[in-house]
C-alpha cells in the first residue's frame, strides 16, 4: 500500500518550463491535453531562450523526469535521460491548437508508458512545407 | 573437369547447386539464391537464373562459360489463393447503445436520466434526472460552464463527441460520469431513458454488462429483462457504457446465409453449407477421395468469392475462368473484428468468418522454353529434369541422418506440398491448398489489419515490447537494451523485430495477444496441412507408417514452423524436422540438389 505522503518530498509531476515572454493564455491548448490524460504539471518560468535547455532543466527538476520547454516558437519535449542537445519530440508552439495538445498529452503519456498520439498530419504538412 | 549445375525456379526463389561430375560422383562446390524474376513458369525467370548460375561459378571461383551443362526443375504446375467470408454480423437497431473504451473516459460511478442536448439545459423546467448529451461544436468549457448552471435541474452523466471527458469532469461543481470519444452522436435519440456507466482506472462495467442491473436502472419486468440480454452480453469488458431505452431497441446477432460449398468428386459430389464452420467442411472434403473441382453456389457469398479465385487463376494461367479447376481446399474457423452496424462509437464485435484457401492445378509450366531460351543465351545445352518432387525427394535425402521411406513436405507460399520415397523405390506426391499466405490471411483477419503486408512482418518475425527510451522486451521475456536512445514512433509499442529495424504496430493489444493469434494461425494450416498431406501420400493412409518427414522450401526456413509441425508430429511418432540439404544448405536448395545428384541417371 502507499505509505502516508511525505511533505518533505516533491510531488509527482512533469516539470514545464517557459521563457519569461510565454502568456499563460498560450500555453492553454498544452496544458489541457495533460489535463485529458490526467498527469500533473508543474511550471517555472525563465530567462533562458534556449527550448533545449529549458527542457532539459525541466526534466531534471521533474520527480517523473519528464521535462517540456517553450520558447519562440518551439515546445519541446525531453526526459532527463537524454542529452540537452538531443529532446525526443520537438514541434512549432502555437501554430495550431491541436499539435499543441497533442503534444501536452505525447509529454503525458511518456510518463504513463502508453504510445504516443499521432500529431494530426495536416499541420505537420504545413510545417515541413 | 565436368560441371554442372541444377535450377530451381520457385514461386519467390530461384536456387542453383553447382557441382564437378569429371569423377563420376558429383562434388559439389557451392550455391546460389536469387529472388526470381517475373511470374514463375514464364520467360522472365530467364534473367534471374541468369544472375543465379553467375553468382554460383563466380563462388566457385569459374565463369559461367566453364559450365558443361544446365539442368532445370519440371515445376510443379499448382496455384493457390486465399480468400475470406464473414459468416455473423451484429446489428444495433434504433441506437441503444454505445459501448467503447475511451482511453480517458471522466468521472466515475452509474448515472441514470432523460437524454438532452447540451443547449436545450438552460431553458428545461423538468427537474430530470437528465444526461447530456454534447458534440463536437462545444469545447470542454462551454458544456462544463452549461451545467454548472443548470443548478435548477438533476444532471446525472454526459454523453460527449469529444475527447475531452476529463477536462469537463475536472471543471463541474457536481461530479457525474462521462463517456467521450462517441464519433455518431448525432445518432443518439434525445429525450429518452438513458443509463451511463464508467469504471474506475483498471475495472470493468459491472452493472450495464449485467442484465439484472440493467432491469434495476430501468425498472425492467422479466420479459424485457430477457431482451436486454445481447446489450448487456455485447458491454462485458467495456471500461465505459451508455444504454439507452428505446421502444423497439435491440442488439442482435445474425447468421449471413453464406452459401454452399460444392466438392465435384468421386464417388459421388457432395455440399455442404459453409456456415456450418470449417470443420464440418473439411469432414466432406475427406469424404471424397478424388476431387475434380469446387464450386461455390451461385448468388451467394460464397459463390461470389469462388468466382473471384477462378478469374485470378485464370489471369495468371492465360486461361477462361470456367477452365479453372479447383483440386483442393482448405477451410479454417476464424473470428474476424467488424464494426457493428449501427453502432455510434465505431464500435467493433468479433464476429465468425471462414477463411479459405484454394488450389489450382494449371497447364504444363513453359519450362521448356525457358530452357531454349537459356540455351540460346548463354549457348550451351540446357535441359529440363524429373519432376520437381522426385528431385526434392533426392536432394532431401542429403540431409543427415535421414533414410527411406522418406517424406518431404514442402511449405511454400501458395500451397503445401508433399512427396514420399518408399524402400521400393516408389513414390508418390500431391499438392494441397493452403500456405504461408493463408496463414498471413489469417493474422491480418484476426487482428484487424489493413495491410497484408503488416500480417506478412508479423507472421515472419518475433514480436517485442518497447519498455522506455532505452529497452525492449522480446516476446519471450529477455529484455534487450539500447545505446542510442528509440525513436518516438516506437515508444511504449508491440513492435515487430525485422532484421532491418523495428516496425512499429497500431495494435492496441497485448504481445502474448498478437503471439498468439500469429501461432494458431501456422498450426491451424501448417500442422492440419503436414497431416493432410502425409495422411494422403503415406502407403497406408496413416501418418505413423512414414519414418522420416523433412521440411524444405520458404516456409520451413521461418522461425517457429518447423517446431510447431516436428512438434505435432511427434505425437504420431514420425521424426520431423528442417531439412539440412547436403548437411548445409539448411532447408534451401533441395530440388537444385536433386537436379545434380540425378544427372546422367
Amino acid at each position: 500500500m502507499a505509505r502516508p505522503r511525505n511533505e518533505e518530498l516533491p510531488r509527482p509531476t512533469i516539470m514545464l518550463a517557459r521563457n519569461e515572454r510565454i502568456s499563460d493564455h498560450q500555453l492553454v491548448p498544452l496544458l489541457l491535453g495533460l489535463e485529458e490524460q490526467g498527469v500533473p504539471v508543474e511550471q517555472f518560468s525563465a530567462e533562458e531562450l534556449n527550448p533545449l535547455a529549458l527542457a532539459h532543466e525541466a526534466s531534471l527538476r521533474s520527480v517523473l523526469g519528464v521535462g517540456i520547454g517553450v520558447s519562440l516558437d518551439y515546445v519541446v519535449v525531453t526526459t532527463d535521460k537524454l542529452p540537452a542537445g538531443r529532446p525526443y519530440l520537438a514541434e512549432w508552439f502555437n501554430r495550431s491548437a491541436e499539435v499543441d495538445r497533442t503534444l501536452g498529452g505525447n509529454a503525458a503519456r511518456i510518463v504513463k508508458r502508453l504510445p504516443l498520439a499521432h500529431v494530426p498530419i495536416a499541420f505537420r504538412d504545413r510545417r515541413e512545407a | 573437369m565436368e560441371l554442372v549445375a541444377g535450377v530451381d525456379i520457385g514461386n519467390a526463389t530461384t536456387e542453383v547447386a553447382l557441382a564437378d561430375v569429371s569423377a563420376g560422383k558429383p562434388e559439389f562446390l557451392s550455391s546460389s539464391i536469387i529472388p526470381t524474376t517475373g511470374i514463375k513458369g514464364t520467360s522472365e525467370n530467364v534473367n534471374g537464373v541468369f544472375q543465379a548460375l553467375t553468382v554460383a561459378c563466380e563462388r566457385a571461383g569459374h565463369r559461367i562459360e566453364d559450365l558443361s551443362r544446365i539442368r532445370i526443375n519440371e515445376a510443379a504446375p499448382v496455384i493457390g489463393d486465399v480468400a475470406m467470408e464473414t459468416i455473423t454480423e451484429t446489428i444495433i437497431t434504433e441506437s441503444t447503445m454505445i459501448g467503447h473504451n475511451p482511453s480517458t473516459p471522466g468521472g466515475l460511478g452509474i448515472g441514470v436520466g432523460t437524454t438532452i442536448d447540451v443547449d436545450a439545459l438552460a431553458s428545461e423546467r423538468g427537474r430530470g434526472p437528465w444526461i447530456v448529451v454534447a458534440d463536437r461544436s462545444h469545447d470542454h468549457d462551454q458544456i462544463a460552464r452549461l451545467i454548472n448552471e443548470a443548478t435548477h435541474l438533476e444532471v446525472t452523466g454526459a454523453v460527449l463527441q469529444r475527447d475531452d471527458g476529463v477536462l469537463v469532469h475536472n471543471r463541474l461543481a457536481h461530479k457525474m460520469p462521462i463517456v467521450d470519444e462517441v464519433s455518431l452522436i448525432e445518432k443518439v435519440p434525445r429525450g429518452m431513458l438513458a443509463a451511463i456507466e464508467v469504471a474506475s482506472p483498471g475495472h470493468i462495467i459491472e452493472t450495464l454488462a449485467n442484465p439484472f442491473g440493467i432491469a434495476t436502472l430501468f425498472g425492467l419486468g422479466a420479459e424485457d429483462t430477457r431482451s436486454v440480454v445481447p446489450i448487456a452480453r455485447s458491454l462485458v469488458g467495456n471500461r465505459s457504457a451508455v444504454v439507452i431505452k428505446t421502444p423497439a431497441g435491440d442488439v442482435k446477432e445474425r447468421r449471413i446465409p453464406a452459401g454452399k460449398l460444392i466438392f465435384e468428386g468421386q464417388p459421388q459430389s457432395l455440399e455442404v453449407d459453409v456456415d456450418r464452420g470449417a470443420e464440418e467442411i473439411m469432414t466432406t472434403s475427406r469424404r471424397l477421395t478424388d476431387v475434380s473441382d469446387i464450386r461455390g453456389e451461385p448468388g451467394t457469398n460464397v459463390g461470389g468469392m469462388m468466382e473471384k479465385v477462378r478469374v485470378v487463376m485464370g489471369n495468371l494461367t492465360n486461361t477462361q475462368p470456367r477452365d479453372i479447376r479447383i483440386n483442393d481446399l482448405l477451410a479454417v474457423d476464424t473470428q474476424v473484428p467488424q464494426v457493428v452496424s449501427g453502432g455510434l462509437a465505431n464500435e467493433f464485435s468479433m464476429e465468425a468468418a471462414v477463411g479459405i484457401a484454394v488450389m489450382v492445378k494449371a497447364d504444363r509450366l513453359q519450362m521448356q522454353s525457358i530452357a531454349t531460351q537459356l540455351t540460346d543465351r548463354i549457348g550451351m545445352p540446357v535441359e529440363v529434369g524429373g519432376v520437381e518432387a522426385d528431385m526434392a525427394i533426392r536432394g532431401a535425402l542429403t540431409t543427415p541422418g535421414t533414410d527411406v521411406p522418406i517424406a518431404i513436405l514442402d511449405m511454400g507460399a501458395g500451397s503445401t506440398d508433399a512427396a514420399v520415397l518408399r524402400t521400393d523405390g516408389q513414390g508418390r506426391s500431391i499438392h494441397l491448398a493452403g500456405a504461408g499466405n493463408m496463414v498471413t490471411l489469417l493474422i491480418q483477419s484476426e487482428l484487424g489489419l489493413e495491410l497484408f503486408d503488416t500480417a506478412e512482418d508479423i507472421k515472419r518475425h518475433p514480436l517485442a515490447k518497447v519498455e522506455s527510451l532505452f529497452n525492449i522486451r522480446h516476446e519471450d521475456g529477455t529484455v534487450e537494451f539500447f545505446d542510442e536512445p528509440l525513436p518516438p514512433s516506437v515508444f511504449a509499442r508491440t513492435v515487430v523485430l525485422k532484421p532491418d529495424g523495428m516496425v512499429p504496430l497500431d495494435l492496441d493489444k497485448p504481445v502474448e495477444h498478437i503471439r498468439q493469434v500469429r501461432i494458431r494461425a501456422k498450426e491451424r494450416v501448417f500442422v492440419t496441412n503436414a497431416i493432410r498431406a502425409l495422411e494422403r501420400v503415406s502407403p497406408t493412409n496413416n501418418v505413423r507408417d512414414i519414418a522420416f518427414v523433412v521440411l524444405v522450401g520458404g516456409s520451413a526456413m521461418d522461425f517457429e514452423i518447423p517446431q510447431l509441425v516436428t512438434r505435432a508430429l511427434a505425437d504420431h511418432r514420425v521424426v520431423a524436422g528442417r531439412a539440412n540439404i547436403r548437411g548445409t544448405e539448411g532447408p534451401r536448395n533441395a530440388v537444385a540438389t536433386g537436379l545434380v545428384l540425378s544427372w546422367g541417371q
